[in-house]
C-alpha cells in the first residue's frame, strides 16, 4: 500500500522532465518544415542540455548559458527575417521561444504555461499545411500534451500511472478522444462564424491572376501577371475573333459590400433537361439565336484543383461528366486534379433567360445592406435621367470613358465602401473593379446584373493549330438583364479610354512559352476514364470531401447545411443556443451513464453486504475496515481446545459454513480474473441460503 | 453534505472550479479563436474546438475521478487535551475504476494525497489538534482531486458523525496525593506478564515468546523472561484531595495521577462526586478512568 503525501511535499515533487520534453518536441515537429533549420538545431542542443543536466542531480544550467542562448536565438531570427513581424519570422520566433522555454522550468505553473502554449503553437502549424496528415498528426501532439499534463498530476512516476504499461495510457488517451471529438464535431459545425478576418493580417495583400472563386477588388494591392497556361484550345471548324473570346467559368451573384461570391441558391440548381430546354429555346427565340455563330472546340486545360470547367461564352454543349447550372456555369463531377481534356460547343450570341425568374431577379439586384450609400443615391438619380434600362447602363459606360478612369494592376487598397471610393474618388482599377462598380450601380437601379469571371482573348500558337490561354487572361465582366434581350454580356473595361490603360497593361505577352507544351500532351480525357483513374478519382473525392467539409466550411456553406436540414430560419443566437443543448445534451447522457455504472455495485459486493447484515442481527460486530479476509482469520481462530476464540457466540457448525463462504468470496471477488453469471448466482444463493444459528445460552 | 461515519461521495454537493491553469486555458482558447478566426483557417477552428472539448470531456472525467469513493471513519485513539489526535480515513472505491491522485483535509491548506485503486483501500491519516477535554466533534474533511490534468478541481464536504472523547490534560498536581507512594517491595512481587523482572532458566512449558533471545545469541544459554505485576498498596485518587483548586484543575491533576499510576502498573481507584471506579489496573481500567474524567460533568445524552 502507498503512503499517503502532504500537500506540500505534493507541490514540491521532482517534476519529471521526459513526458513534458516529449510533449514540446512533438509540438514543434511539424513546425521545422517550415522554419529555418537552425532552429530546429537550436532547440534540439537545448533539449539535450536540459535532459542530460536533469539526469545528474543537484545540476542547475548557468543563467550565463540560458542568457547566451536566448541571445543567439533572438540575433538569429532578426538575421534570418530581418524582422519579427509577419507569418514566417512570427512563427519562427514564438517556436524558438517555445523550444528554449524548456530551460525555464522549475515549478508546475512552468509546465502548466509551456503544455498550455503548445496548442496554441500546433495552431500555427496550420498556417503552413492544412492536409490531412498533419490534422491527424495534431492529436499525438495532444495526446503528448495530455499526458504531461496527467504526468505532473499524478503521485507516481509516469511509467506507472494508469498501471504502468504505455498502452493503457495511450488507451486512457483514447478515451478522452472519443469523448472529445464528437463534442468537437458539434462546434465545429454549429459555431457562428464571422465572415472575415477579425482585423487584417499584414503581408496578405497581393492577388494574383487566375480564376478563385471569390472576388474582393479593394483588397488587392498588386496584380501580378501569371504567365503560366490555364488552358489550351483547339478549334474545330469556324474560329472567332479574339475580342469575341470570352471564356465563361464562374458566375458570381452574391455580394456582401467587400466580396462577390457565387451565390448559394445557385449552385443547387444544375440543370437537368438542360439540351431540351436549349431545343426549345432555339425554337420560341429562334430569330434571336444566330445559329451560324456556333463553335465547336477542344480544350486541354491545366489542374485547377476546383471543379469548374471553363468554356467559350454561352455554351450549348457541354462536356461529358459535366453539369450546367442555371447561370451557365459548367462544373464536372470531380475536382481537376490532372489536365483535362474535353469537348464542348458554344453560341457566342445565344439568348439566355428572357423570362427571369422572381428568386433570379431577386438575387441579382440585392446590394449588402449597408454602405455604398453614395453610389446608391447616385444611381437612382442617374436611373431616373433615362428612359430604359439599357440607355442607363450605355451612360454608365460613356461615364466610364469620359471621365478619367484608370485602367492599372497597382490599384489603391479600398477598405470600405469599395464601390463609392472607385467610382467616385479614385477611379483606378482593374477588371474586377469595374466590373463590380458597374454590376453595382445597375443593382442600385433595380437592374438585374452579375459579375462573370473567366478568361478574355487567346493567343496563337505560330506553329500549330491551337491557341493558348494564359492566367493574365484572366478577366471579369459582367451580365445585365434587359427587357427582350435576357443578359447581355456588357465588358466595362472595354469601355476606358485607350490612353488611360496603363502600359505595363499593354504589353504583349508574346509568345514565350508557347513554343513549349503540344496539345497532345497527355491528359485526361473527360469521355475515356479507365479504371485506374476511375480509383484516383475516388481518392480524390475523398480529399475533396475534406476540402469541402473541413477547408472550405465557410459561413455560407454552413448556412446552406442549415437550410438543407430545414434550418435557415434560426438566427446566430437560436444556433448557438442549439450548439450548446446538443453538447450539454452529450455530456449530461455521458455522465448519467458512469454514474449509473458507478452506483451499480459489484454482484459479490451486494451479496457479501447481504452477509454481513445477517451477522450484524446475530451480535456479530464487523469493524468497517475489516474485509473479508480478517474476518476468517477472527473466525477461524480456535484456542487449544478446539474451542473457537472469536468473541461471538455463534455455532460451530455456523462458523463452519461462514468459513466456507467468505473463502469462497475472497477466491471469486480477488483471486480470479473474470467471474461468470453463474458463479455470481451460485455465490448469492448460498448467502440466501445460510443460516446462522447462535449457541444457545446455558 | 454527507454526515454519517461511513459516506459515500455522491453527485450532490460536490463542486467544480477552473483551476489557475484552467484559466490559463481559457486564455489560450481566446487566442486560438482569434487566431483562428483571423486566417479563416478551419483546421485551426477545429483544432481550437478540439481543445475546448477536451476542457469539456475534463470536467467528466475530473468529476468521476471523485464520484464513487467512500470514506469510512477509522479507530481513533483518545488523547490527552493539547495533544495531536490521529484521525485514521479509510477510503475504498465503491465503483470499479481508480481515482487518482485524491485529497483530503480539513481545508484545502492542509491535504493529504493518495491513490485509491478499484481493489485496494487507502488510509488517511489526519492530525487534528485537540483543545480542551470532552467531546470533540470531527470538523468537516473535505475530499478533493484535479486529475487529470489539473486544469478544474473538485472538492465535496463530508463530516464523520461520532464525536471523540479527549481526556483532560495531565497537570503534575503540586503535592504528593493518595495514601502514600506505593512501595516496591520484593513481597508484593506477582509472576505475570506487566513487568519485566528478571531472567530465570528456561524451563520446558514456558511459552516461547518469553525466550530471551539476546540471550540465546549470545551463547549465555537458554533464558526465559521473568514478568511480574506490582502488586501495590491501595492508591485512592480521589476528587476531594484537591478541595481548594478549580474543577477543570482537579481534572487535570487526576488525569495526570492516573496516567502516571497506569504507566508504573499500580493499581488504584478513582474517586469522583458521581462516580466511583474500584481499585484495578491494566489498560481497560485507565481507559474507564480517564473517560470518567474526560466525561465528568457533561451529559453524555445530549452530547451524543
Amino acid at each position: 500500500m502507498s503512503e499517503q503525501i502532504a500537500l506540500t511535499d505534493y507541490n514540491n515533487r521532482k517534476i519529471e522532465l521526459l513526458p513534458i520534453l516529449l510533449a514540446q518536441q512533438l509540438v514543434l515537429l511539424p513546425l521545422y518544415f517550415f522554419i529555418p533549420i537552425w532552429i530546429a538545431i537550436l532547440n534540439s542542443l537545448v533539449v539535450i542540455l536540459v535532459y542530460l543536466g536533469n539526469r545528474k542531480k543537484d545540476f542547475i544550467i548557468p543563467a550565463w548559458i540560458k542568457f547566451s542562448i536566448t541571445l543567439i536565438a533572438f540575433f538569429g531570427i532578426l538575421l534570418s527575417f530581418h524582422k519579427v513581424t509577419g507569418r514566417d519570422a512570427g512563427v519562427a520566433l514564438i517556436a524558438m521561444m517555445y523550444g528554449i522555454k524548456i530551460l525555464e522550468i522549475n515549478s508546475q505553473r512552468d509546465v502548466f504555461v509551456l503544455m498550455l502554449l503548445g496548442f496554441f503553437l500546433l495552431l500555427a502549424g496550420f498556417l503552413f499545411d492544412q492536409s490531412p496528415i498533419i490534422a491527424i498528426y495534431q492529436f499525438v501532439a495532444i495526446a503528448a500534451i495530455l499526458n504531461a499534463l496527467t504526468s505532473i498530476h499524478s503521485l507516481k512516476p509516469t511509467a506507472q500511472i494508469i498501471q504502468g504499461s504505455s498502452a493503457s495510457t495511450l488507451k486512457q488517451m483514447l478515451k478522452y478522444f472519443v469523448l472529445a471529438v464528437p463534442l468537437m464535431i458539434v462546434l465545429f459545425i454549429f459555431f457562428p462564424r464571422l465572415s472575415g478576418p477579425i482585423w487584417k493580417m499584414p503581408g496578405g495583400s497581393s492577388g494574383s491572376t487566375g480564376i478563385s472563386e471569390t472576388m474582393t477588388p479593394g483588397e488587392i494591392s498588386s496584380l501580378q501577371l501569371d504567365e503560366k497556361v490555364a488552358f489550351r484550345v483547339k478549334f474545330n471548324g469556324a474560329t472567332p475573333k479574339t475580342f469575341e473570346m470570352y471564356w465563361r467559368t464562374l458566375v458570381l451573384e452574391q455580394f456582401d459590400g467587400l466580396t462577390w461570391s457565387r451565390g448559394i441558391e445557385a449552385t443547387q440548381k444544375p440543370i437537368d433537361d438542360w439540351k431540351n430546354k436549349i431545343a426549345f429555346s432555339d425554337k420560341q427565340e429562334g430569330k434571336l439565336n444566330n445559329r451560324d455563330a456556333t463553335y465547336r472546340y477542344d480544350i486541354s486545360l491545366e489542374k485547377t484543383r476546383m471543379s469548374w470547367l471553363t468554356l467559350l461564352d454561352r455554351p450549348t454543349n457541354i462536356p461529358a461528366r459535366s453539369k450546367i447550372y442555371s447561370d451557365y456555369v459548367v462544373k464536372a463531377n470531380r475536382r481537376l486534379t490532372d489536365r483535362t481534356r474535353y469537348k464542348a460547343e458554344s453560341q457566342p450570341r445565344l439568348t439566355l433567360n428572357l423570362q427571369l425568374s422572381e428568386s433570379d431577379r431577386r438575387l441579382n439586384t440585392q446590394l449588402a445592406g449597408n454602405g455604398n450609400q453614395r453610389s446608391k443615391n447616385w444611381a437612382v438619380q442617374q436611373r431616373g435621367k433615362f428612359g430604359d434600362d439599357r440607355a442607363y447602363i450605355h451612360s454608365l459606360l460613356t461615364h466610364i470613358n469620359r471621365q478619367p478612369f484608370f485602367y492599372t494592376y497597382t490599384p489603391p487598397i479600398m477598405a470600405r465602401d469599395t464601390v463609392d471610393s472607385f467610382w467616385f474618388d479614385k477611379r483606378r482599377g482593374f477588371c474586377e473593379h469595374y466590373a463590380s462598380s458597374l454590376v453595382f450601380l445597375a443593382r442600385a437601379a433595380d437592374i438585374p446584373a452579375r459579375v462573370v469571371v473567366g478568361y478574355q482573348g487567346a493567343e496563337k500558337n505560330p506553329l500549330s493549330d491551337y491557341w493558348i490561354v494564359r492566367y493574365a487572361n484572366a478577366h471579369a465582366w459582367t451580365e445585365i438583364w434587359f427587357q427582350n434581350e435576357g443578359w447581355v454580356r456588357i465588358d466595362p473595361t472595354a469601355a476606358i479610354a485607350p490612353h488611360r490603360i496603363e502600359e505595363r497593361s499593354q504589353v504583349d505577352y508574346s509568345q514565350r512559352q508557347s513554343l513549349f507544351g503540344d496539345f497532345g500532351f497527355e491528359a485526361v480525357d473527360l469521355d475515356n476514364i479507365g479504371w485506374l483513374k476511375q480509383f484516383q478519382f475516388w481518392m480524390d473525392r475523398a480529399n475533396t470531401g475534406w476540402n469541402d467539409w473541413v477547408l472550405d466550411y465557410s459561413r455560407d456553406r454552413q448556412a446552406k447545411l442549415f437550410e438543407g436540414l430545414g434550418l435557415e430560419k434560426l438566427n446566430i443566437q437560436q444556433i448557438s443556443i442549439m450548439m450548446i443543448a446538443i453538447i450539454s445534451l452529450i455530456l449530461t447522457v455521458i455522465s448519467f451513464n458512469w454514474v449509473k455504472a458507478s452506483t451499480a455495485k459489484d454482484p459479490f459486493q451486494a451479496s457479501f453486504d447481504r452477509l454481513m447484515a445477517k451477522l450484524a442481527k446475530e451480535g456479530v460486530e464487523i469493524a468497517a475496515d475489516k474485509g473479508a479476509n480478517e474476518l476468517i482469520l477472527e473466525l477461524a481462530a480456535v484456542d487449544d481446545t478446539g474451542k473457537p476464540l472469536s468473541k461471538s457466540r455463534l455455532c460451530q457448525d455456523s462458523i463452519a459454513e461462514l468459513l466456507e463462504i467468505l473463502n469462497l468470496y475472497v477466491l471469486l471477488r480477488y483471486q480470479q480474473k473474470s467471474t461468470t453469471n453463474k458463479q455470481q448466482k451460485d455465490f448469492h444463493r448460498k448467502v440466501k441460503a445460510l443460516k446462522i444459528r447462535s449457541q444457545t445460552i446455558s | 453534505m454527507p454526515v454519517g461515519d461511513s459516506v459515500k461521495l455522491e453527485q450532490r454537493s460536490t463542486y467544480i472550479l477552473p483551476t489557475r491553469a484552467g484559466l490559463l486555458m481559457f486564455g489560450v482558447i481566446f487566442l486560438m479563436m482569434v487566431g483562428a478566426t483571423n486566417y479563416q483557417n478551419n483546421l485551426a477552428f477545429l483544432l481550437t474546438f478540439m481543445i475546448v472539448s477536451i476542457g469539456l470531456v475534463s470536467i467528466l472525467f475530473t468529476f468521476r475521478n471523485l464520484q464513487g469513493l467512500s470514506f469510512k471513519k477509522g479507530a481513533v485513539e483518545s488523547v490527552f487535551a493539547g495533544e495531536l489526535l490521529q484521525l485514521v480515513v479509510h477510503s475504498t472505491s465503491q465503483s470499479n475504476q481508480n481515482h487518482m491522485t485524491i485529497g483530503v483535509g480539513f481545508n484545502k491548506n492542509d491535504i493529504y494525497y493518495l491513490d485509491i485503486n478499484s481493489n485496494n483501500a487507502g488510509q488517511f491519516y489526519l492530525p487534528i489538534k485537540s483543545q480542551e477535554r470532552g467531546w470533540l466533534h470531527l470538523p468537516r474533511l473535505m475530499a478533493t482531486s484535479s486529475f487529470p490534468f489539473g486544469l478544474l478541481r473538485v472538492w465535496t464536504w463530508f463530516q464523520f458523525e461520532t464525536p471523540v472523547l479527549i481526556y483532560p490534560k495531565p497537570i503534575e498536581p503540586p503535592f504528593e496525593t493518595g495514601q502514600g507512594e506505593a512501595d516496591e517491595g520484593e513481597n508484593n512481587k506477582m509472576a505475570g506478564s506487566d513487568d519485566l523482572y528478571g531472567l530465570k532458566s528456561y524451563q520446558s512449558g514456558d511459552p516461547i515468546t518469553r525466550i530471551d533471545w539476546k540471550a540465546l545469541a549470545r551463547e549465555r544459554g537458554l533464558f526465559s523472561k521473568e514478568f511480574v505485576a506490582y502488586q501495590s498498596q491501595d492508591l485512592v485518587f480521589s476528587w476531594n484531595d484537591f478541595s481548594t483548586t478549580e474543577d477543570e484543575l482537579k481534572l487535570s491533576y487526576l488525569s495526570y495521577l492516573v496516567n502516571e499510576a497506569s504507566k508504573k502498573n499500580y493499581q488504584y481507584s478513582l474517586v469522583l462526586p458521581q462516580v466511583k471506579l474500584e481499585k484495578n489496573s491494566g489498560v481497560n481500567h485507565r481507559q474507564q478512568c480517564l473517560q470518567a474524567l474526560a466525561m465528568y460533568g457533561l451529559n453524555r445524552g445530549n452530547d451524543l
